[in-house]
């Protein structure tokens, strides 16, 4: 079943006769499955944070239609039953982390006994309950974190929606909260994971779409999109120049790696298996011994910039504002994409 | 999806009117919550508590067998009983009507100042996007923040009002109901300006502007009504579109404003006794409602 559901939905702000017109939201469908861990990858200002606002109704679509837990997702009946970590958050500072809890449990509607129960379980869960009766004024950025994540569990929610749940968090701290976000996945749960940390959404996420420019460029399975251009390590006991000639592959698909002396290894890049055989028969027709044959597997951050150097070609070529190339390394050589700084910002963003 | 599955330990149980009227008191809560935690409020209360203090120590009494004997303003003033002299209940109804009078301007000055930013920190972002999300209707979380607004500003009259009424009732024997009500007034004339505070608010997200449109509808308010009353100022025009002009600008926004000079005028008959007209209120009452429902509207179709 599908508790979130979105059809061409868009989303344009300003426009106005004083207000350039930015396109957020361009025509985006995406279904989440009850009990998925679902991951919304993009670069700055492509849109993911606007797809989120737009299911929870703190902004309005301009087109198409998106459903949460089966109702129309601006309606706030389905608010009911869903947790929300925005990534930009500002609690009261007078408040204690139990009073913040009072305060979201009395919106939520419950009773003195449930809003008691909820707060001790949420607090133990992000092992906040020593610092229950403190004001969050005090609270470090990664207690702020623990306390938006209690807040966003209270409802025990049947979706979580996530802005950057890791973000500005050490690395123990992230396993902490990996950890209660597998927990709560374990319990049936549904995570909306709403991220720029491609390592984190790695390890959580069974699904992702990446959004570029307010369109959805790739969406599928974690290891179908990982798996879509296969990639082997092989190691030759050959010069490179050897083993160059012998590969025979064209120069984008084949890239030197570092090797001990009398070696060379490299990275291949072929369509499917019957390419790689056919290259290692012309290697072993040339007399070259080959040493290792490994399966590279790509990493989401391959698939995440070979995503957008593939919408920034396409836009090239459609001669839109922004267009250009992006490769592995060069990230820099891409331009600006219009008003949003995506491009030169995507490779810093990205998770070391 | 059926309400079976989703209803877990913990899981909202409220429906319909009293979720409605359980968030409008967590609103109303945190906003009063909020206030105590401002120094501007504290102030408020120090200030009403040290009148108070001072309003003890204005008219002694002297008491023989059970009787007020006779009376002093400040130790010194004598206040005769059944003589030529101010009588008791005219001295403390004239104090009364100082005090009314104090309140309809200082002290509603600085209940708008106190308040102004109640609205404004709502739309703070990161904090807006929070209560937004919940499932609180929009309309909900102004009207909310408004009571909650009201509330603390209720609280602080009932103190100053109520304070001061029992210390000359206890003084003099003199229970004036009439004082009372007059506090009534005043806080309905700070809510006619706190609408527009929230409306300005919800607009502009900005509490300096905010405060200034409060202070700027009762201050439009006084000047009003004498252009109203006395229209012999238009000769100072033109005849003709300009004295039309000056004349219908003026008569739009005294009718449109909330009349808050009529309505101290009101307060101060009230604590005489005299009887009072309720026109001044009623001809108010539009105001605010339609400043809130502007707000509502305004804040529903938002995109935070």
């Amino acid at each position: 079943m599908n508790v979130i559901e979105t059809l061409g939905l868009t989303k344009t702000y300003g426009g106005g006769p004083f207000g350039s017109r930015v396109d957020a939201l361009r025509g985006v469908s995406i279904d989440v499955d009850a009990g998925e861990a679902f991951g919304l990858l993009g670069p700055n200002g492509a849109g993911k944070t606007t797809l989120v606002k737009l299911l929870l109704g703190l902004a309005h679509p301009s087109g198409g239609s998106a459903m949460l837990l089966g109702e129309p997702a601006g309606s706030p009946a389905p608010r009911l039953h869903v947790g929300y970590m925005p990534e930009r958050r500002e609690y009261p500072d007078f408040l204690t982390a139990v009073q913040v809890l009072e305060l979201f449990g009395r919106l939520l509607g419950m009773d003195q006994r449930a809003r008691s129960q909820r707060i001790n379980i949420v607090l133990e869960e992000v092992e906040m309950s020593n610092w229950r009766d403190h004001p969050v004024g005090g609270f470090s950025k990664g207690m702020q974190q623990r306390l938006a994540l209690a807040q966003a569990l209270l409802p025990d929610p049947q979706v979580l929606f996530l802005d950057e749940p890791t973000e500005g968090i050490d690395p123990l701290g992230r396993v902490s909260i990996r950890g209660i976000l597998r927990r709560n996945l374990e319990k049936g749960k549904t995570l909306f994971i709403n991220s720029h940390m491609l390592g984190e959404v790695e390890l959580l996420c069974d699904r992702v779409a990446i959004l570029v420019k307010g369109q959805v460029r790739r969406e599928g399975p974690l290891s179908s999109l990982q798996a879509s251009n296969p990639e082997y390590r092989l190691v030759l006991a050959a010069s490179d120049d050897a083993a160059r000639a012998a590969l025979a592959v064209a120069g984008d698909e084949l890239e030197a790696l570092a090797a001990p002396l009398g070696r060379s290894a490299w990275r291949l890049s072929v369509s499917d298996r019957s390419e790689l055989n056919a290259a290692l028969d012309r290697v072993r027709q040339s007399g070259i011994e080959i040493e290792e044959v490994q399966r590279v597997r790509a990493s989401l951050e391959d698939v995440f910039v070979q995503t957008i150097s593939d919408a920034l070609s396409e836009d090239s070529r459609a001669g839109l504002p922004g267009g250009g190339r992006l490769d592995r390394e060069g990230i820099a050589e891409a331009p600006a994409l219009g008003s949003e700084p995506v491009p030169a910002a995507v490779k810093s963003e990205m998770e070391p | 999806m059926t309400s079976a599955t989703i209803s877990t330990l913990g899981s909202p149980s409220a429906s319909g009117h009293r979720l409605t009227a359980q968030q409008l008191g967590a609103l109303v809560g945190y906003t009063v919550r909020e206030a105590r935690n401002k120094w501007t409020l504290v102030a408020l209360f120090v200030l009403t508590t040290l009148f108070l203090a001072g309003l003890a120590t204005v008219i002694s009494v002297d008491v023989v067998e059970g009787t007020i004997a006779s009376a002093r303003l400040f130790g010194t003033i004598p206040l005769q009983i059944g003589g030529n002299q101010i009588s008791i209940a005219d001295a403390v109804t004239v104090i009364q009507v100082g005090i009314v009078s104090l309140l309809s301007t200082f002290g509603l000055v600085l209940s708008l100042f106190v308040t102004g930013n109640i609205i404004p920190r709502t739309l703070n972002t990161g904090w807006v996007d929070l209560l937004a999300s919940q499932p609180v209707a929009r309309a909900t979380l102004v009207l909310g923040r408004t009571l909650g607004a009201l509330t603390v500003i209720t609280l602080a009259l009932a103190y100053l009002f109520g304070g001061s009424w029992l210390l000359l009732t206890w003084k003099t024997g003199f229970g004036n109901a009439g004082f009372l009500l007059a506090g009534l007034v005043v806080l309905f004339t700070f809510a006619c300006c706190y609408a527009g505070m929230v409306l300005v608010g919800i607009l502009t997200g900005s509490s300096p502007v905010s405060i200034i449109a409060g202070i700027g509808i009762w201050f439009l308010g006084l000047i009003l009504y004498p252009l109203h009353t006395f229209s012999e100022w238009t000769t100072a025009f033109r005849a003709g579109w300009p004295r039309s002009l000056a004349s219908g600008i003026t008569e739009t926004l005294y009718w449109a404003l909330p009349k808050t000079l009529e309505l101290t005028d009101r307060a101060a008959q009230a604590t005489r006794l005299e009887p009072i007209s309720l026109a001044p209120l009623w001809a108010s009452l539009p105001f605010p409602l339609i400043c809130m429902a502007l707000a509502c509207w305004w804040f529903a179709r938002q995109d935070y």
